[in-house]
């Protein structure tokens, strides 16, 4: 039973990777082709860059459903994710923080190109900000809940109880010993 | 000093769960200096009438396993354990005691206007 759940775990982890790698590349490509309208200033190129915005802004909204819903179901199943939790995180970091630099470089840039941006290109960057929050905090809440599975099925130690703040000071000095 | 020991008052914390050491050794050494700030001052007061900069609350949709009983499905509570909320740690309260589950960087969406 627990190698079909840890099994199960591993084709959700496996899918969960191939998506962040999937959303990563869309965050910076999307960083590329802001540099392209500040560069070239025609029509065409903004109406090409809004779409691409909004087909982003689209793909963030479905992988923030779809880890929405993996958070959930790991949790429900008590899934062992233990031998996925380190890299995976790691992973979920490095999107989230690509994610905050890039609303940071939109804002920018909007500021900066307020004059060339019409109002399709406005919307899509509006929809793309949303998508974007949203996603974030969807990767945070399947970070915290990989956390806390790992937690869920790790060994516990006796010996490690305080009741009093000396005795705690003790206890995290003798952690800190162990290291 | 005077303790009152109504309500759900802390009596103790437990750190046996090795996921938490794990993640706690992993911990910048100053982070790990101001959350043990943090936990140690929890000892002895209520878990309701805790500071609101913490920002404890129970983690909505999730139920955890028991650190007394494996078979038993708990709520898993999260705190700030850094002034600057960039890291927390969850724990669960059974018996009086909070049972440190795990802790990590806690990073927000960036919403400057």
């Amino acid at each position: 039973m627990l190698a079909t759940v840890s099994l199960l775990a591993g084709s959700d982890m496996e899918l969960a990777m191939r998506r962040f790698r999937s959303v990563d590349r869309e965050i910076r490509l999307g960083g590329w082709l802001r540099l392209w309208v500040a560069h070239v200033q025609l029509p065409i190129i903004q109406w090409g860059f809004a779409r691409s915005i909004a087909r982003n802004a689209a793909n963030m909204n479905d992988a923030a459903i779809w880890f929405t819903g993996l958070s959930k179901s790991l949790m429900n199943e008590n899934a062992d994710v233990r031998p996925y939790v380190d890299a995976v995180v790691e992973q979920i970091d490095r999107v989230k923080k690509n994610i905050n630099d890039n609303r940071r470089a939109q804002r920018q840039f909007r500021e900066r190109h307020h004059r060339l941006i019409n109002n399709g290109l406005l919307l899509a960057m509006d929809f793309d900000n949303s998508a974007s929050a949203r996603l974030f905090e969807a990767f945070d809440e399947f970070k915290w809940t990989l956390l806390e599975l790992q937690a869920n099925h790790s060994p516990r130690d006796e010996g490690y109880a305080a009741s009093t703040p000396e005795d705690l000071a003790a206890l995290f000095e003798r952690i800190k010993s162990e290291a | 000093m005077t303790v009152s020991l109504d309500g759900r008052v802390i009596r103790g914390v437990d750190i046996g769960n090795t996921a938490f050491r794990n993640k706690w050794k992993a911990l910048p050494s100053t982070v790990q200096d101001e959350a043990f700030g943090i936990i140690k001052d929890l000892i002895f007061r209520n878990l309701d009438e805790l500071p609101r900069k913490l920002h404890l609350h129970p983690l909505t949709g999730k139920s955890v396993t028991s650190a007394l009983d494996a078979t038993k499905k708990v709520t898993v509570w999260s705190l700030h354990i850094t002034a600057d909320d960039r890291y927390k740690a969850s724990f669960t309260y059974e018996d009086g005691k909070l049972y440190f589950r795990t802790c990590g960087r806690h990073d927000v969406v960036d919403k400057t206007p």
